[in-house]
């Protein structure tokens, strides 16, 4: 497979003061320098740039190209995350500034491993790769009960809820909770995406959720597909 | 630091293996990388430098505790102590075994704290952790193999070999069907253990404290 090319924001130049450039930017968050970054996004803050154009312009360009060679198989977990802790330390800067602005998050999403499931690595990536996106996430850890998935997931009148399940054991309470949610009469208020080893596109069908996704990358691009999907309102 | 089989059918013993050797190599091998000349710089030296700091932190510790066999047959394990198990998968793959040999391995909860440490958002480095947690998985597996060859050699002189290792959660083949052994059995395996102050907590969700541990079973079958 080819090496996917960085695509360049069109009219970027018309967001940006005279002279501004971005391509360091791209650079750093491509090949995770955290600290330029973190110097570049602050310079843009200064000149004033508007935080939704250093977000679009400065920062998803080599984010994007990154999650693109990640999901062609061209880079791996640990080059994704370095870029993703590049992303974040300028998403640090610029968060603040997009809420003052009340620029809304993607969406909320709730994400935590299921009962009986200590893992945290595969969803604390997830969750990383979500924030990054621009969404809001309500990470619940490990061996998240069934109701405290619920209990959250109403009190943050969540969009989206995750559930990730590394045993072949455990991925048995994903249907669970599924089910739970239905019983709370709740499960049309959510989408609600699974992952994790075990977890099959088949999986998805006979445990009733909305979306797997295989990896960080492919959960990502499902959520924000979904949350523009409608479903039934939180009271 | 084990006793030969007592009176009552039992035996408890705690093995420790010391530091757990843990290969960089091996850690971007199970991250997709093939060719090592192609590995970026910084990736190759952040697991390399991980692999040291794991193996420092990691303090693997196996207890065990050995019991009768009443009866196997079927998808019924009994033992002498009155526990039973059950999994259509003992008959095949405890045929013949006088005992068991149930064990609690773990790394410690350094190591879980670790991971945790750098996943926070004043220290983070997400890259460090997740090659602390898979320095953990060849930890486990390094320390589990350290312990069979162990057992195995604790009970030769006995005339006595292990089967494979089976534990609550983990699948099985039986005439090309797999069959689950239930997570919830977790319970009476640690039941086993009859009260002894364990390393690890097992969690009503039947999940182990720290993370970076498991359980199983080892049969003890006669060589003749």
């Amino acid at each position: 497979m080819s090496d996917p090319v960085r695509v360049t924001p069109e009219g970027w130049e018309g967001r940006a003061p005279d002279g501004w450039e971005w391509v360091t930017l791209w650079d750093a968050v491509e090949t995770g320098d955290h600290i330029y970054a973190d110097e570049r996004v602050q310079q843009a803050i200064d000149a004033d740039i508007d935080p939704r154009n250093i977000l679009d312009d400065g920062l998803f360009p080599g984010f994007n190209l990154q999650a693109e060679r990640f999901s062609a198989q061209i880079i791996f977990i640990p080059e994704m995350l370095i870029t993703a802790r590049a992303m974040k330390a300028g998403l640090a800067l610029i968060r603040p500034l997009l809420a003052a602005m009340a620029v809304k998050p993607a969406g909320t999403f709730v994400m935590g491993t299921v009962l009986g499931d200590m893992h945290d690595i595969g969803q604390s990536i997830v969750t990383i790769m979500l924030e990054n996106a621009g969404f809001n996430v309500i990470n619940l850890g490990t061996d998240v009960h069934p109701d405290k998935f619920i209990e959250t997931a109403i009190e943050e009148k969540a969009d989206l809820v995750g559930f990730s399940a590394l045993l072949s054991t455990t991925v048995y309470y994903q249907k669970v909770t599924i089910e739970e949610f239905q019983k709370a009469g709740h499960r049309d208020k959510v989408h609600i995406l699974i992952g994790g080893a075990p977890t099959t596109p088949a999986w998805v069908e006979e445990c009733g959720a909305d979306g797997w996704g295989k990896d960080a990358v492919e959960a990502v691009n499902l959520a924000l597909k979904l949350v523009k999907e409608p479903r039934e309102a939180w009271a | 630091m084990t006793v030969p089989l007592d009176t009552t059918g039992e035996a408890s013993g705690v093995f420790e293996s010391g530091p757990p050797e843990i290969d960089p190599v091996k850690m971007l091998r199970i991250h997709g990388y093939r060719d090592m000349d192609k590995v970026r710089p910084i990736i190759r030296r952040t697991a390399e430098t991980i692999s040291k700091r794991a193996a420092e932190v990691m303090a693997p510790v196996i207890h065990f505790r050995r019991v009768g066999v009443e009866a196997c047959s079927g998808e019924d394990l009994r033992l002498v102590n009155g526990l039973k198990f059950q999994n259509a998968a003992f008959s095949k793959y405890l045929s013949g075994a006088v005992e068991i040999s149930v064990v609690v391995i773990t790394l410690g909860k350094a190591l879980d704290d670790e991971v945790m440490g750098r996943m926070e958002d004043d220290a983070f480095e997400p890259l460090e952790a997740l090659f602390l947690e898979t320095a953990g998985w060849l930890g486990i597996e390094w320390t589990t193999r350290m312990f069979s060859v162990y057992l195995g050699d604790l009970i030769k002189p006995e005339g006595l070999r292990l089967t494979r290792r089976m534990g609550p959660g983990y699948s099985y083949k039986i005439n090309g069907d797999e069959t689950m052994w239930s997570l919830e059995q977790q319970h009476q395996l640690f039941e086993v253990f009859d009260g002894e102050d364990l390393p690890v907590r097992l969690l009503e969700s039947c999940a182990m404290m720290p993370k970076m541990s498991r359980s199983g079973l080892y049969g003890l079958v006669p060589v003749n």
